[in-house]
């Protein structure tokens, strides 16, 4: 049976042990092979909420769902099969000596034999670029190779969605620049669903077809990437701001006094803009 | 969660604070060091088994749920447990039963039993005194008692920061643990004794060098 939708939170309210409300009455879907942002502020929720899609909390209130199945008990080894996390820390997700052993780690305890495993890992080490990089130890790895080690250990596991907590946390531009552009190229080749916490917004354009913004545990919006970007007021309560690119275009507009344009999200579409622009001026 | 809920009890929760929090913490300190020493040193069972059960009552009327007070307790019941079950077969005595086993013959006696109940009471005891004490004092008055019974302040320092680490050992290896759970590291006993290796493995090497 297919599920065009993939991840879904019903209703989903949490609080801590302590009392502290994290998630309330939120209510989120992924479709298969999407790539969703949930944007917010340091403490909005978004770690929590995807901390909920597999199963690492359980909700006080609501439900969620992986291809159709509420996340209990019975269903979790499937789950875990089905959806890969990536942790903000790379450092708190490799645990084995070398590169290779922890990317085995996950296909070893799906209980494949010898050569399986070391297939699975050849080829995830492959997916991430560090094919030459197996028998390194995890702590001579720069921060983006560990970032992509620690993505290589959940690909291995041949999961059908990619949850990242803020992956290009504490990586160079350029790193971050890669990252994004290895998690596009795995969406178009594998049809990879994912779902990614961020900060950047300058590059949630690039990457994500729908955006959920979080404010205090709550979805204060969501949509494709323009709407929820039109949206500056809104996104100011939240302590976000729409790309920089599609403000200066906001204010460019507001001075030559034009309506009829969508406002650019990123570069290329500002380039294409400007373009047009310019040769209107003609 | 469970480094969730000693995190609570360990900081700044100050529940149970209207009334234990009115007892002065050197008297509690003191209360805890007399408590342990007669509960460790005593050889009858009553004496620290009064104390356990004061312990637990006190931990129940303080404000902890049954489930708080079961994750704090889990460990020195299982020890106790093991204790129980061992004991038995090391004390020579009054035979209680024997079986064989392969080509060794098992006896209990009466005396190991006793010595194994004295002793998962003392852990019970201790272990429950111990917890009510931090479940009701705010790590800030443990470390100013800590300081007016004049321990130098190197010591002192040290434990503030390892009182700090504590935390951050925890909040890692929680990670870790679930870093490993998600890649099925704990659907079976076999693979959770591996990963649980490597979760210390690597917590030593983080926190060694």
């Amino acid at each position: 049976m297919c599920y065009s939708i993939l991840l879904e939170a019903k209703e989903l309210s949490f609080r801590y042990p302590d009392e502290t409300p994290a998630l309330n009455d939120v209510n989120v879907y992924i479709k298969q092979a999407e790539a969703v942002a949930i944007l917010g502020a340091n403490g909005a929720g978004k770690t929590t909420l995807l901390k909920h899609f597999v199963g690492l909390l359980n909700p006080t209130r609501g439900e969620v769902f992986v291809a159709g199945k509420p996340i209990r008990k019975p269903y979790l080894k499937k789950i875990y099969q089905q959806v890969g996390f990536v942790f903000q820390n790379p450092d708190e997700q490799l645990f084995a000596p070398t590169v290779a052993e922890d990317v085995g780690f996950g296909p070893f305890n799906l209980g494949l034999n010898q050569t399986q495993v070391q297939n699975r890992v050849g080829e995830a080490l492959k997916q991430v670029g560090l094919e030459d990089m197996g028998d390194k130890l995890i702590h001579h790895l720069s921060w983006g190779q560990k970032k992509r080690a620690a993505i290589a250990g959940v690909l291995a596991m041949r999961p059908k969605a990619l949850i990242l907590d803020e992956p290009t946390a504490g990586l160079d531009p350029k790193g971050a620049d890669e990252l994004l552009k290895l998690l596009h190229r795995l969406k178009k080749s594998q049809g990879l669903t994912l779902l990614i916490s961020t900060h950047e917004i300058d590059r949630v354009p690039l990457y994500a077809d729908r955006v959920y913004v979080m404010r205090r545990g709550e979805i204060a919006s969501y949509g494709d990437v323009r709407f929820v970007f039109s949206q500056s007021p809104l996104l100011k309560e939240c302590h976000l701001r729409p790309p920089i690119i599609s403000q200066l275009f906001a204010e460019v507009f507001k001075e030559l006094h034009i309506q009829d344009k969508h406002l650019p999200m990123t570069l290329h579409e500002a380039k294409e803009l400007l373009q047009q622009l310019i040769s209107n001026l003609k | 969660m469970t480094h969730f809920h000693f995190e609570n009890r360990l900081t700044e929760s100050d529940r149970g604070l209207k009334f234990l929090g009115r007892i002065d913490v050197r008297v509690k300190m003191f209360a805890l060091f007399l408590s342990l020493l007669l509960c460790v040193s005593s050889r009858r069972i009553e004496v620290p088994s009064v104390f356990a059960v004061f312990a637990i009552v006190m931990m129940f009327w303080g404000g902890l749920s049954l489930k708080e007070v079961g994750v704090q307790l889990s460990a020195p019941f299982s020890v106790a447990g093991l204790v129980i079950l061992i004991q038995p077969f090391l004390h020579d005595g009054e035979v209680l039963l024997h079986f064989p086993l392969l080509k060794w013959t098992f006896v209990a006696t009466q005396e190991g039993l006793f010595s194994g109940l004295l002793i998962a009471v003392k852990v019970l005891s201790a272990s429950a005194l111990i917890w009510n004490f931090i479940s009701f004092t705010p790590s800030r008055y443990i470390l100013s008692a800590i300081q007016w019974i004049r321990v130098p302040d190197v010591i002192l320092e040290l434990i503030a920061m390892m009182f700090r680490y504590l935390f951050v050992l925890l909040e890692t290896g929680s990670t870790i643990k679930e870093a490993q759970t998600l890649r099925l590291g704990y659907s079976s006993y076999r693979r959770g004794l591996r990963s649980a290796v490597m979760l210390i493995h690597v917590l030593q090497y983080s926190f060694g060098s």
